[in-house]
């Protein structure tokens, strides 16, 4: 199966990992990390990509996928995410929660993290002056504000 | 002497996922820890503090793991997020603190993070070789 998971050959700190030999090398090297970063950012939510990276996550962090509530409420929180938006880019916090990240390259951000009870804390910049952070619930929906932070923020 | 309230300081990234997949820090990157129950940042100073000498504490620091890299957060924009930052000696000279985060409201610390890594370009993480 071919699948576009991170790993650690990939991403923009790819150099660290296997570095090219030659100038020609590292050229078509860049080209590739560039054209699959692009394809990652434009990916929306609901391709198999997002369901693998975040098994990924659960495995670098050593969690078995499926004995954990939070991973399985977060692959249900991922499925309810319309396909014709953006998927987020995952990591795990310090405390515990499962973090979900959007941005565009206008510096606009949002962050949602996900509790195991289902508690969704968010902070959004939507602009320059515009900015609103919260908790909500998620319970088999995505609450629409957030939804509607998600659309700001990944519009191009 | 490392931390300048007109400079920078900057901020060790263990973890890929630490960044966007464009280079930009994404917000956990900055992120609070509690400690000794105050939530706050480690960074490093970075006032007269060469390339080599932070790659050494990138290696260093942690006995675990390597930095993949540093992100550059100047301090006017963490003293205008609200937060306070200072020299804290203990681990390395050059180390720091990022202090003042709300203790009971994570969605105030995520707006926080938020704020000032919309600041920050891909340009300003240093990534190590």
């Amino acid at each position: 199966m071919s699948t576009l998971a991170i790993n650690s050959f990939s991403g923009p700190l790819l150099r660290i990992g296997s570095p090219p030999a030659g100038v020609a090398g590292r050229r078509i090297f860049d080209k590739t990390a560039r054209a699959t970063c692009e394809l990652k950012m434009g990916i929306s939510a609901r391709s198999s990509w997002i369901f693998n990276d975040l098994h990924a996550l659960a495995e670098e962090n050593g969690i078995e996928f499926r004995q954990s509530d939070l991973f399985v409420l977060a692959q249900r929180f991922l499925l309810s995410i319309p396909e014709t938006l953006k998927a987020p880019e995952l990591s795990l916090d310090s405390d515990g929660e499962i973090r979900f990240d959007w941005h565009n390259s206008e510096l606009r951000i949002l962050s949602v993290a996900l509790r195991r009870d289902g508690q969704l804390t968010y902070a959004a910049r939507t602009s320059i002056c515009d900015t609103d952070y919260g908790t909500k619930f998620f319970i088999d929906e995505i609450p629409q504000n957030i939804l509607s932070f998600v659309r700001q923020v990944t519009k191009s | 002497m490392y931390i300048s309230p007109v400079g920078s300081v900057g901020r060790f990234i263990f973890n890929k996922r630490d960044l966007f997949q464009d280079g930009r820090p994404r917000p956990a990157a900055i992120g609070p820890e509690l400690y000794q129950e105050r939530y706050e940042t480690s960074v490093c100073g970075l006032l007269n503090v060469s390339e080599p000498r932070l790659q050494f504490l990138g290696q260093t620091i942690r006995s675990d793991k390597f930095a993949l890299g540093l992100i550059k957060i100047t301090v006017p924009v963490i003293l205008s997020a609200g937060l306070l930052c200072e020299a804290a000696p203990t681990t390395f000279p050059e180390h720091g603190v990022i202090l003042g985060w709300n203790a009971d409201d994570k969605a105030r610390r995520m707006n926080i993070q938020t704020q000032i890594t919309s600041t920050i370009a891909a340009e300003d993480v240093l990534k190590f070789e």
